[in-house]
């Protein structure tokens, strides 16, 4: 379905390429000295028409909700896609899409259109983007994050891959070969009997590598604390679940939830931007002892997260927050 | 429901200690009374209970169809009978039972042995030490502060675990879609039932703090540790090896705020380890008894339970009997203690039989993991048999390093010695690393992934556990 799409948008793109960028899907689009303002729903695109010797896009946001944004390239024959990159709400932000980075960047001919695509519901507020040549500092910071890579973790991570990547090697694999060599030269080796040394090297190793993953601990938690624990109610974010925790909270003191001996027995329809996790968690957990009905007809309440209300609403507004409401219904 | 407090931290620790202590008296003082001495019982009982109270409140809905509080009163009542009974008809003094309650975990020998170590091995002591507590309270914060996240563990025991909160009981005999889909029943429930306990307790239902018994259990854990590894070894420069090494690995401290279980499932291996040890040391009945014990325990935590940990426990098991000549012996040894035969019986019955008939009712004898209903029992996948040389060699996994390693320090530092037990452990934990997977459908696509650096974790932390055995110098 998507490459239908892109192909009947390459053809518009065709008939329109006098223009140096072209968009598509926007509510509002305007665009002055380089600045634009928009407003998206679903999914938008914006058609640059060449990328000639230019290898870095360049954009600066200022947004109002969170969003995705990334870009591919489009020849003539199909698509290929290239970074992506998750922006988190209320935060003004310059960002550079490094080409170079990858890997098939020099085998793509210089006449291509870059297309960068924007999802999700959303009104920016003074968003540019350009494309442009890197300088000195941008190719040795590029150099340097080619050669060494740091593997993310997040509070939730369950399984990791590489921790320390050097070029294309795992850390982990060079210490593998190091030691295993080290290993063939004591066994070999059966005069050597200065073993005492070779524990202590390995446990002051092994010490080091603790503190690396002391510190790393102390940081996610740090962050954590300072972001969701130790800020003020309406402020509070979880990583990638943002103000999800505050607003159900929000929901259960307002709807007496937590009030075991006042039990609520209530019919709520919910709405959200997006399903998982958020619309499955309310669903079967989060609000608890409510029953979430599929249709509003048959609903006490209703509640949309990060979702616009139908005109055709016209209930009481319990809560407001960001960009969240609980509605009752009026008798 | 999220909300975070010194006030509510405080509160359930102590919900989380205390309700284990109300019961471990009576439990361990009925059925292991000469068995334990203070810390180290207390240690046990903690771990038993939580499921003893876990699974007896299933057990007893089983039969009434409704759980709550007093279920878990009628239990303790249950017991106080037990024990009079005990004294009174059977005439058992109670001053024996007192008895073990005194102290015996020796600072003494601590000091003596903290004395003998030369230079280096103080200091690395002394910053070990440091490290541990500073990961213990970094642990503690994490886990404090951490709302639960949608994942599996989600959907398998945090659901249900509300559902009994809210609902009062667990409605065993509803439709299948609503038993897998509200009560994933077909994955065992001692968790969710242990979380709607505590919750209860407390009176509201807290999302944060109801993990926190899983950090608690972890810090007992590492006492266990400790204190097996002193009691073997007599050196504290030992001793605090394993916990070092456990406490490294860092999807151990991903897996204390409550993910996929397994973190629980290898800490319980290893006190079924520990104990089927002890059984085949001392041939003691109260060791098997405890063995079969966290080996049920063991088998209703995680949904790939009774195949996966029968086979490997019962099978290294087998081997060692067949190896070491002690078959017949310890066949001809049941049958003498007719009594240890009984409580056997009684903790593979009472525990689990509820269960066994839900899951033949409600025709929930497949694992749920897998696609397309793939059978427990029969599911069977030859392909590990390429796939795993594969994974050794090729797998980015950094705690691969790490086993390598501690095995080559150890293995040189201790030249000599004896690793049949050793060799036996890793057959079981072979045996477990390619069963996790073996029972599901998407066996090849699974050991491709970074999922196996968790089983790789897991597995290691049961290997740590025993390095004592190898530090050992009486088993020269």
């Amino acid at each position: 379905m998507k490459k239908i799409l892109f192909i009947i948008l390459f053809f518009l793109i065709w008939f329109n390429i006098s223009y140096w960028y072209e968009n598509q899907g926007f509510l509002n689009y305007k665009e002055e000295n380089w600045i634009v303002n928009f407003q998206c729903e679903k999914q938008c695109f914006i058609f640059i028409w060449s990328k000639e010797n230019n290898n870095i896009l360049y954009i600066k946001w200022n947004i109002i909700w969170n969003w995705v944004v990334w870009y591919w390239f489009l020849n003539w024959q199909q698509i290929i896609p290239g970074e992506f990159s998750n922006i988190k709400n209320n935060i003004s932000l310059e960002n550079k899409f490094f080409f170079n980075k990858l890997q098939y960047y020099n085998q793509l001919p210089n006449e291509i259109i870059t297309i960068l695509i924007i999802d999700w519901n959303l009104k920016s507020d003074n968003f540019s983007f350009i494309l442009d040549k890197s300088n000195f500092i941008d190719n040795l910071k590029l150099n340097f994050d080619n050669f060494i890579k740091i593997e993310t973790l997040t509070p939730y991570s369950i399984n990791l891959r590489y921790w320390i990547m050097i070029w294309w090697i795992s850390i982990v694999k060079i210490w593998y070969i190091i030691f295993i060599l080290i290993w063939i030269f004591f066994l070999l080796n059966k005069k050597y009997k200065k073993f005492n040394n070779f524990l202590l090297l390995g446990l002051t190793i092994f010490l080091f590598i603790w503190f690396r993953n002391l510190y790393t601990y102390y940081d996610i938690t740090k962050t954590w604390l300072k972001s969701y624990t130790f800020e003020s109610i309406d402020n509070k974010t979880f990583f990638d679940l943002w103000d999800y925790i505050t607003f159900t909270d929000k929901v259960r003191k307002t709807l007496y939830l937590d009030d075991k001996n006042n039990k609520k027995d209530c019919r709520i329809f919910i709405d959200s931007f997006q399903d998982w996790p958020f619309k499955a968690h309310w669903q079967s957990v989060y609000l608890k002892p409510c029953q979430i009905v599929d249709d509003i007809s048959k609903a006490e309440y209703l509640m949309y997260y990060k979702e616009n209300i139908p005109n055709e609403i016209k209930w009481e507004k319990l809560i407001d927050f960001n960009n969240s409401y609980l509605y009752i219904l009026t008798k | 429901m999220f909300e975070v407090s010194i006030f509510l931290l405080i509160k359930y620790i102590i919900i989380n200690l205390i309700i284990p202590i109300i019961s471990w008296i009576l439990f361990l003082w009925i059925f292991f009374w000469t068995k334990f001495k203070w810390i180290i019982f207390y240690i046990i009982s903690f771990f038993i209970w939580t499921w003893v109270i876990a699974f007896g409140l299933f057990n007893l809905q089983f039969f009434y169809f409704w759980i709550w509080i007093l279920e878990y009163l009628f239990l303790n009542l249950l017991l106080i009978i037990i024990l009079i009974w005990k004294i009174v008809i059977k005439k058992q003094r109670i001053i024996d039972y007192i008895e073990n309650l005194k102290l015996t975990f020796n600072i003494t020998e601590l000091k003596k042995s903290y004395k003998n170590l030369n230079l280096v091995n103080k200091v690395f002591f002394i910053i070990w030490s440091i490290f541990i507590s500073l990961f213990s309270l970094i642990w503690l914060l994490f886990t404090a502060n951490f709302p639960t996240y949608s994942d599996d563990s989600f959907w398998n025991w945090h659901s249900p675990a509300i559902n009994i909160y809210y609902d009062w009981w667990i409605k065993i005999f509803w439709d299948e879609n609503e038993i897998l889909w509200r009560w994933r029943l077909g994955y065992p429930i001692y968790i969710s039932i242990y979380k709607a306990l505590i919750s209860d307790f407390n009176w509201v239902f807290n999302d944060i703090y109801i993990n926190l018994w899983q950090f608690l259990w972890f810090i007992l854990f590492l006492f266990f540790i400790f204190h097996i590894t002193f009691k073997k070894t007599n050196n504290l420069f030992y001793s605090i090896i394993p916990l070092a090494l456990i406490c490294w690995l860092p999807l151990t401290f991903f897996h204390i705020s409550e993910w996929y279980l397994d973190l629980t499932s290898a800490l319980y291996s290893v006190f079924m380890i520990y104990f089927l040890y002890e059984f085949l040391e001392n041939n003691g009945f109260d060791d098997l008894n405890l063995w079969i014990l966290f080996w049920f325990i063991l088998a209703n935590i995680k949904n790939d339970w009774l195949v996966v940990y029968f086979a490997w426990t019962i099978i290294a098991f087998i081997i060692y009997l067949i190896l070491s000549k002690k078959l017949v012996y310890i066949i001809k040894l049941f049958f003498k203690d007719k009594w240890s035969l009984f409580k056997i019986w009684f903790f593979t019955f009472y525990f689990f039989l509820p269960f066994i008939f839900l899951k033949s009712y409600l025709w929930l004898w497949y694992n749920q993991a897998a696609w397309e209903n793939s059978w427990v029992w029969l599911s069977f996948h030859p392909e590990i048999f390429w796939v795993s040389p594969h994974i050794f060699l090729n797998q980015d996994n950094y705690n691969v390093i790490l086993i390598f390693l501690v095995i080559i320090w150890i293995i040189l530092y201790n030249r000599g010695k004896s690793y049949l037990f050793i060799w036996l452990s890793f057959l079981m934990i072979f045996i477990i690393l390619i069963a996790v997977f073996l029972f599901t459908e998407n066996y090849l696509w699974v050991m491709n992934q970074t999922t196996v650096n968790r089983v790789f974790t897991m597995t290691f932390i049961i290997l740590f556990s025993f390095i004592w055995i190898l530090l050992n110098e009486k088993t020269n």
